[in-house]
């Protein structure tokens, strides 16, 4: 499967479901490439928790989509276990998600799409593709 | 569950389809159809959520999603950078970041 050429943190799914035209157009824009966006699992965990119970299903359309690719960790124990390096790159970032997505980001070399570009530049420097929203 | 269908096509397209093993048109026109409806579904979720209409354009945006994309360049230095922020070498995070990424 061709790697993402977005990571969707968690301003990016809000903005989605409050109908942000930005992230509109970049996410049709992916799927008409016929691409894929990621969602880190971190992500969409904290978008849930941020929504109302009659906003879910909206996200749900959305990664019932075959463009949009949730990603979960790697949580194998004795050969690749990413929990305590996003954990700490959240350290950094001071949001869970934000050190999610910039995992998922630089494992994939993709841009990150979020309402907070500081908490991403804080661990992937200034130089790397944000789109914010 | 499959059934027949009849359809007209300009004839730019007949000839592409003319030019295919008769055993594979259908296979073909079906997976053109899957691919559209990707970005169809993606057009219905983002109605729902009150964005607006965008235009069919996989040239346009394919294009500009190659002009964002993040460039090898920065993934080293975001490399460099993750590393030192988490006291790690910088190649055993390689090594675990392209494991992920040929996952």
């Amino acid at each position: 499967m061709s790697r993402p050429y977005w990571v969707l943190d968690t301003g990016a799914l809000l903005a989605y479901v409050h109908g942000v035209p930005a992230v509109g157009e970049t996410v049709v824009g992916v799927a008409d490439a016929e691409g894929t966006v990621a969602v880190p699992l971190a992500c969409l965990l904290e978008a849930y928790s941020l929504l109302d119970p009659g906003e879910h299903e909206l996200l749900r359309m959305l990664r019932r989509n075959p463009a949009v690719r949730t990603v979960q960790p790697a949580l194998d124990l004795d050969n690749d276990d990413e929990a305590p390096t996003i954990g700490s790159m959240a350290r950094h970032t001071g949001r869970l998600g934000a050190g999610h997505a910039a995992w998922v980001a630089l494992a994939n070399q993709a841009g990150v799409i979020t309402s907070r570009p500081d908490q991403i530049r804080i661990v992937l420097g200034e130089g790397w593709e944000i789109l914010e929203v | 569950m499959s059934r027949r269908v009849t359809i007209s096509v300009p004839d730019d397209v007949a000839e592409q389809l003319d030019a295919l093993p008769a055993r594979q048109v259908s296979a073909y026109v079906t997976e053109a159809l899957r691919r559209r409806r990707v970005s169809d579904d993606m057009r219905a979720a983002l109605r729902a959520a009150g964005h607006g209409e965008f235009p069919y354009d996989p040239i346009g945006a394919a294009q500009r999603l190659a002009a964002r994309e993040v460039t090898p360049e920065a993934r080293e230095a975001a490399i460099a950078r993750v590393a030192e922020l988490l006291g790690r070498p910088a190649d055993e995070l390689r090594a675990q970041l392209d494991r992920r990424s040929a996952a």
